[in-house]
């Protein structure tokens, strides 16, 4: 083993490799000064977990995935929830982008559903106007009726 | 992270973390307990696992981290000695022999500065290399190889003053 001067001065500085400590632990000289010390290296080395130790682990973790059944519906339920609420807004965007804001030209190709359309929309003017002068001429006797009170006076 | 990348790419690991646990708690059935937390751990959080760029050091960390909130628990040390200790007490004539070899490395590395200790345990326990060494203690190069020199030769001389004082134990 003449490496192994060379290795030992190496390793005690600090400067052997992985592969040259492990050729010094495994080839100890049981005279050699350092022998109780790389011995103790191997034998910690040696240490191991009891056999089947990962296997039952594993049974474990895979039986105890019924558990994660809740928090994972938990957290689907806050997916739906977030869901429904995006649609609910998207569709009154959506329907509030199909009405016609004021101001707005319309173009028909149909004239006959141009024409419709126009009916409709002065029909529906017509009403409200109606329903405008309706109030007007409340308004219109309220006044006369104050005029006479003060006149009275 | 599935459950056959896990078996593939975690439980080889079982052995290395084993023996971190152990050089830290400095007992076989506590360092068994905490593998087995820290898979626990790991198994429910494998979806986030994908991305983990080193996953050994990744899960040494996990391991030492629960073993500093497990003796923040437990406020002392001395507490998990204890249960070390008591645990010795009905092993067979094997695991006491390692138990021995457990607690002759606790008292070596109690000589140490805990960045010694650090750096011993990566390299000659756990078979780090420098510059990994120096990625998970976040210290350079020189310091790595520093402290590791000087861990080195006192334990060597610990050792030494052990066998000449007739202090050796069943594992030497």
């Amino acid at each position: 083993m003449d490496w192994r001067p060379t290795v030992l001065k190496k390793y005690w500085e600090g400067e052997s490799s992985l592969a040259e400590e492990g050729e010094l632990r495994s080839h100890t000289d049981p005279d050699d000064e350092d022998a109780a010390y790389f011995k103790q290296l191997r034998d910690f080395d040696q240490l191991k977990l009891p056999a089947g130790f990962t296997e039952e682990l594993m049974a474990e973790l895979e039986k105890s995935e019924g558990t994660r059944v809740r928090p994972l519906v938990r957290k689907l339920w806050k997916y739906a929830a977030a869901a429904v609420l995006f649609l609910g807004v998207g569709l009154t965007v959506f329907r509030q982008a199909e009405m016609v804001p004021v101001g707005k030209t319309i173009v028909y190709d149909d004239p006959a559903e141009a024409l419709e359309f126009t009916k409709q929309t002065l029909l529906l003017f017509s009403t409200k106007m109606n329903e405008g002068m309706s109030y007007t001429y409340s308004l219109q006797e309220f006044d006369g009726t104050i005029e006479k009170v003060r006149n009275n006076k | 992270m599935t459950a056959s990348e896990f078996r593939s790419e975690l439980l080889p690991l079982s052995d290395t973390l084993y023996r971190f646990a152990i050089s830290k708690v400095y007992d076989r059935e506590l360092a068994k307990d905490v593998v087995q937390e820290v898979y626990a751990k790991l198994w429910t959080q494998r979806e986030k696992l994908a991305g983990v760029r080193n996953l050994e050091a990744w899960c040494i960390r996990c391991t030492r981290n629960l073993i500093i909130d497990k003796q923040r628990a437990s406020k002392k040390t001395s507490d998990l000695e204890a249960v070390a200790e008591q645990r010795a007490d009905s092993h067979s004539d094997h695991a006491l022999l390692h138990n021995d070899l457990v607690k002759q490395i606790q008292e070596l590395m109690g000589h140490l500065p805990q960045r010694q200790q650090a750096v011993f345990r990566l390299r000659d326990l756990m078979g780090y290399t420098n510059p990994e060494i120096g990625e998970m203690l976040e210290m350079d190069q020189p310091e790595v190889r520093v402290n590791l020199c000087r861990a080195r030769k006192k334990i060597k001389e610990l050792l030494k003053q052990r066998i000449d004082y007739g202090l050796e134990t069943n594992c030497t």
